[in-house]
């Protein structure tokens, strides 16, 4: 007798439809799994035999053959084991077929019956949202994020006996209902602006980079609030869309880094990977590729912290996806395509003692310093359109006890800045300042006759490159946004020039 | 041409890690000619040679074409100078360990015309380049020849305002003339050849190494009439050129800073061993003539005339290092326009940026 259960794969970020399909026929008794599977999914066949006789189901002395289609991509993971019991016991004509139709189901087995938690579910179940299906069958310990899908009903199941029963309606279980959260989006982990004392420069630094949605490097002394202040960043960024939120949870999820009773992101993600990362932790792959640092830093911010000590390969791995937004990993198996549209911030020491510009205390010499600082390639400082120093606090800075203005309202000032830039790049298929091309400069960033002199002489002072001319006038035009200014003037120049980090390239 | 200069070429450019014996071995064996084609008993029978000395030797010659390397070395441009010619400068004559020869790129500093060497610290303060470029600036155009290191730093910034001046100016290097090192001095290389020159003691396309700068030193001070020192800490590289100097019997000159910064260390101790303290080019020339006495001059100041809030941050800005934020702080001023005044003071060659969001002040101006 043939059965057929619906699952789903996953491939990058995104869900597929497999279809999981069961035959038992008279012959030699033999067990056959195909369909173009790895490793562990061939393991099922142990699983899902003793699984089921432990449940008190006689396996079939027959011949089973259990088939995964579309036959040309390949399997993985052990999401498969619940789908493949369900169509055996279909086939053995313990469920009704009429109960599996439109259903969705996903889960690993244990032996004695019980369905474990596994990776990627919330991508599966936006895909079966997508694929006009109305219910999934998933783990207990996946229901949570199942459930951040509307329009789905989430039933979840502990253990192969329920889902069967449930199935043939002798005891029904109630779809699981989201817990709602506050989603405020603000302070989650405690950081706010509010609490930075002093460094003036920095938090306008944070502020114009998160406008314009600029990469931002802050240069400073060892303890002087690098990695504070970088972590205030998605406090004043704006909370993530309804779109958004389930993009980055997907990434989570197929990661498996959302918990059990994990709600809906919607606070940007802040990533912190340690200076010892690899390339492939930090870009993703591996032979059976996984999202790395930069995908989970999606729509949010990747910070690197002592960014000169990261290996020069993980950091120039980082150039490409910082201009395509996306990853793409090919394996001989397929291609997979994980999302990176990031804000990277990384924070370094002005030379390998921390203390220059301090000549008194400063134990480097010149070329140390010029050799630490080229730590950092040409063409990713190019990607760095500001560049901020951070100083140790002064002893009145540290001993105040007020509090500076609150992430909240710098919050609502970014808001505002990212919707001028929306209104201005409608259509042109870039949302930020820091996206635009030269012939968008030209046309966006134009300067009026006497401003331009002015800003001539300028670049020609400070000796600044044709590139850093170009991130000046896209720093510019932020924050004349800021100013819901139009034109480009003399002020917004020179704040621009001032953050500008052709003092590093020297 | 005789043939004599075309192992003079090779052991001058002979790849080694100490070139002060370059020329006293070469005397002791009469001819570098026969440093070429002796065999290696006879090598070790010259004074000076030990028997590595001889491998090494025998080693770097195998394999040369003197004429061939010769024709090779002429076409780059460069020039060899050996002690004999009458190119060779006057002033190298008579020192200790004076080199074998020379290898330039540009010409070489004028016998008659008076030179002086301005140094001091790579990592120096803003009014360590305010002297840098008042005392190269003042030389140049009264047309003595800058002599410096083109290191970071005061040497090279010494040399370039030399050169703005209109004047020239020469660079020693610790490495062959056709390698620009620091290579972030290229600009002031390429103009050194055009208003002046570069000169090494070492083949043309050695790299640097740490042991030669040292000896390099010694053409500074030796080229020179008077070493001037601005900014030096007490153990550094300068004063091994100071030293040098006085063992050449070269006038000694300091640019005083105040005693309590750590980059001043090396010119107070050398003030008080009797070093002539220095506030004007015309101190130097006066010392060099040797009719030095305490000038009453009071240096003179440009007079520029500033907005108010250039003004204010004009008047906060320091030799030292300065943060944006206290600047900020310091005025009470809003940042953007601390941004703005910095930047319009940058325009104006009043201040600069030396790291992020730093600034020192690098020319003392009267603010009418």
């Amino acid at each position: 007798m043939f059965s057929k259960v619906l699952s789903f794969g996953i491939r990058g970020i995104e869900g597929f439809c497999v279809n999981v399909e069961a035959d038992i026929s008279d012959g030699m008794p033999v067990f056959e799994l195909v369909g173009y599977l790895s490793g562990e999914v061939r393991e099922a066949r142990e699983r899902v035999r003793t699984a089921l006789r432990n449940c008190g189901y006689d396996f079939p002395v027959k011949r089973i053959t259990l088939n995964l289609s579309p036959g040309n991509i390949r399997k993985q993971g052990t999401g498969y084991d619940l789908p493949m019991a369900m169509a055996l016991l279909a086939a053995m004509g313990e469920i009704e077929a009429d109960g599996l139709a439109g259903t969705m189901v996903i889960g690993e087995l244990k032996l004695n019956g019980e369905v474990g938690r596994i990776d990627g579910v919330l991508p599966m179940v936006i895909c079966a949202r997508k694929s006009g299906i109305k219910r999934c069958i998933v783990p207990a310990g996946n229901a949570a994020e199942g459930a951040m899908v509307d329009g789905v009903d989430i039933i979840a199941v502990s253990d192969l006996k329920q889902a069967v029963d449930h199935l043939n309606g002798t005891a029904l279980i109630k779809p699981y209902e989201r817990k709602e959260s506050p989603g405020n989006g603000t302070g989650k982990e405690g950081a706010d602006l509010k609490y930075v004392r002093g460094q003036a420069m920095a938090r306008r630094g944070l502020e114009i980079a998160a406008c314009g949605m600029h990469n931002l490097l802050m240069v400073g002394a060892p303890g002087a609030g690098k990695s504070m202040l970088a972590k205030c960043l998605p406090t004043i960024l704006p909370p993530l869309t309804g779109e958004e939120a389930l993009e980055v949870s997907s990434v989570y999820s197929v990661a498996g880094l959302l918990g059990e009773d994990s709600e809906l992101m919607d606070l940007r993600p802040f990533v912190s990977p340690h200076h010892t990362v690899t390339d492939i932790a930090m870009i993703g792959g591996g032979s059976y590729p996984r999202p790395g640092n930069i995908s989970l830093a999606h729509r949010g911010v990747l910070f690197l912290d002592e960014m000169a000590e990261f290996s020069r390969y993980t950091l120039e791995a980082l150039r490409q996806p910082l201009e395509d937004r996306k990853i793409t990993i090919n394996r001989n198996y397929g291609t997979y395509v994980y999302p990176a549209d990031i804000m990277l911030v990384g924070a370094m020491n002005p030379c390998p003692c921390g203390a220059y510009p301090d000549i008194a205390r400063c134990s480097c010499t010149e070329t140390s310093r010029r050799k630490y600082m080229s730590r950092l390639s040409r063409p990713l400082l190019d990607r760095m359109d500001i560049c901020v120093d951070v100083h140790r606090l002064g002893y009145e800075d540290m001993m105040s006890t007020g509090e500076a203005e609150p992430s909240s309202a710098v919050r609502e000032r970014v808001i505002r800045t990212h919707r001028i830039q929306n209104e201005r790049f409608a259509g042109s298929g870039i949302l930020f300042n820091s996206q635009m091309d030269s012939k968008m400069l030209g046309r966006y960033c134009a300067l009026s006759g006497e401003v331009r002199d002015w800003f001539a002489g300028v670049l020609k002072q400070m000796d600044i490159s044709a590139r850093g001319y170009g991130k000046i006038l896209k720093v510019a035009r932020t924050i004349a946004d800021i100013d819901e200014r139009e034109e480009i003037g003399r002020e917004h120049l020179a704040e621009a020039v001032s953050f500008n980090n052709s003092q590093i390239m020297g | 041409m005789t043939d004599e200069v075309l192992y003079d070429y090779w052991w001058a450019a002979m790849p080694r890690a100490n070139h002060v014996r370059v020329g006293a071995i070469a005397f002791a064996a009469g001819s570098t000619r026969r440093l070429f084609e002796a065999g290696k008993s006879e090598l070790m029978s010259i004074e000076g040679i030990s028997e590595k000395h001889a491998d090494d030797i025998i080693k770097r010659r195998s394999g040369w074409d003197p004429e061939g390397e010769y024709d090779k070395f002429i076409n780059t441009g460069a020039r060899f100078v050996p002690w004999y010619s009458d190119e060779y400068p006057k002033r190298l004559k008579d020192i200790h360990g004076k080199p074998f020869a020379l290898f330039a790129a540009g010409s070489l500093p004028d016998d008659g015309a008076m030179s002086v060497a301005v140094i001091g610290a790579r990592n120096c303060s803003g009014y360590g380049r305010m002297m840098a470029q008042k005392f190269g600036s003042d030389l140049g155009a009264a047309g003595i020849s800058v002599i410096s290191g083109m290191a970071y730093g005061i040497d090279g910034i010494s040399q370039t305002a030399a050169l703005d001046a209109g004047g020239v100016s020469f660079g020693i290097l610790g490495c062959g003339v056709n390698t620009c090192y620091p290579s972030s001095n290229r600009k002031l290389y390429d103009r050194l050849k055009e208003s002046g020159g570069v000169i090494s003691e070492y083949g043309i396309y050695t790299e640097p190494r740490a042991c030669f700068f040292p000896a390099r030193n010694r053409i500074i001070s030796a080229l020179s009439d008077a070493v001037v020192v601005i900014e030096a800490r007490k153990e550094s590289g300068t004063m091994i050129t100071v030293d040098m100097a006085l063992e050449q019997g070269r006038e000694v000159a300091i640019v005083p800073g105040r005693i309590t910064d750590p980059l001043s260390t090396g010119c107070i101790s050398l003030w008080k061993q009797g070093a002539v303290p220095v506030t004007c080019a015309e101190d130097v020339i006066s010392l060099v003539k040797g009719s030095y006495s305490v000038s009453e001059n009071e240096p003179v100041l440009m007079k520029v005339s500033l907005p108010d809030d250039e003004k204010k941050i004009y008047a906060l800005l320091e030799p030292y290092a300065i943060s944006v934020g206290e600047l900020s702080d310091m005025a009470g001023m809003e940042l953007r326009k601390v941004l703005l005044s910095l930047v319009e003071l940058c325009l104006k060659g009043l201040a600069a940026e030396v790291s992020t969001g730093h600034y020192v002040k690098v020319r003392e101006c009267l603010v009418v």
